[in-house]
């Protein structure tokens, strides 16, 4: 076959024609496939076999990060939900605050109201009973100046005479009672 | 042994009414109360001595007036003794006078008085003016 190819080249038509040198041809075909093999003996195998650690690195790599990202996006969920229950959470507990403020503000009014109230009832019974007092000793005085008065008066009208008229009539009075 | 006030009371009472020297009982009276230590119980012993006066028809009576008393506030105050006091049978009066009273009469029997006074009646009316209004 060599021959062959040899006389191919040699040749005015074939591989001649074209400016190739079949002989040199053949050689550095035979050369490329040794070197060929050399280095697919020797140098492809551990390349590929480094680069396939990278791929698998890589591709764990990019396996891990598309994990982190799922898993980033499930955390961001996650907090998200969190948040949003955080805050409704907060909203309940603030609406109840509020609620638990107007509560005790209500009451407070209520207890402010009912205070103001007894305290009002308690001024106008107070007023009533010093009314009452100062009427009741107004009246005391009163008749203890009339009967100051009424002494006097008899003090100055009764004489022996008179006072001797008084006890027949009291005596008699007595007598008949 | 100590006797008991209206024991020593009838003692008494019975003594005052026949005659005695009145005097010379009191001196005792005084003499038993000191000696005794009861002094204190004389005014109710007096009182004691007087209602069993009283009721053996010797009747004692203090009439505390404003104005002496006449012949006839005399009589009534008699009347009335002997109307309260049916067995009475003797009436002694004591007399008093009180410018304080005004005027009328009280009268103060062993156990018991007859407010006819003034003063009295202007005590009652202030009290029935004045009741229930402390």
């Amino acid at each position: 076959m060599l021959h062959q190819l040899t006389f191919f080249g040699q040749s005015s038509s074939g591989l001649g024609a074209l400016g190739l040198d079949p002989k040199a041809f053949l050689i550095q075909l035979v050369t490329f496939v040794i070197v060929f093999l050399v280095l697919k003996r020797y140098a492809f195998k551990p390349i590929l076999d480094v680069l396939e650690q990278r791929r698998q690195t890589i591709e764990r790599g990019v396996k891990l990060g598309e994990q982190m990202a799922k898993e980033k996006s499930e955390l961001d969920q996650k907090v998200s939900q969190a948040l949003a229950d955080a805050r409704l959470k907060a909203d309940a507990v603030i609406a109840e605050a509020q609620s638990a403020a107007r509560s005790v503000a209500l009451e407070a009014e209520e207890s402010a109201r009912a205070k103001a109230d007894n305290i009002v009832a308690q001024a106008g019974q107070q007023i009533k009973q010093d009314s009452l007092r100062v009427r009741r000793q107004l009246e005391k005085e009163l008749v203890e100046l009339v009967s100051e008065a009424t002494e006097a008066i008899i003090e100055q009208k009764v004489d022996q005479t008179k006072d001797s008229q008084l006890i027949n009539k009291f005596l008699k009075e007595q007598a008949r009672a | 042994m100590k006797l008991a006030r209206h024991q020593l009371a009838a003692i008494l009472g019975q003594r005052s009414l026949i005659k005695v020297d009145r005097k010379a009982l009191a001196h005792e009276v005084a003499a038993y109360l000191l000696s005794e230590g009861r002094t204190a119980e004389l005014d109710s012993l007096i009182r004691d001595v007087m209602e069993y006066r009283s009721q053996h028809g010797i009747v004692e009576v203090s009439a505390v007036s404003a104005f002496p008393l006449d012949e006839q506030a005399q009589s009534e105050i008699s009347a009335q003794v002997s109307n309260q006091l049916p067995g009475t049978k003797q009436l002694i009066i004591d007399q008093s006078i009180d410018k304080n009273m005004i005027g009328g009469v009280k009268i103060e029997f062993a156990n018991r008085q007859l407010d006819l006074s003034i003063r009295s009646k202007l005590n009652r009316f202030k009290q029935l003016t004045t009741s229930g209004k402390d």
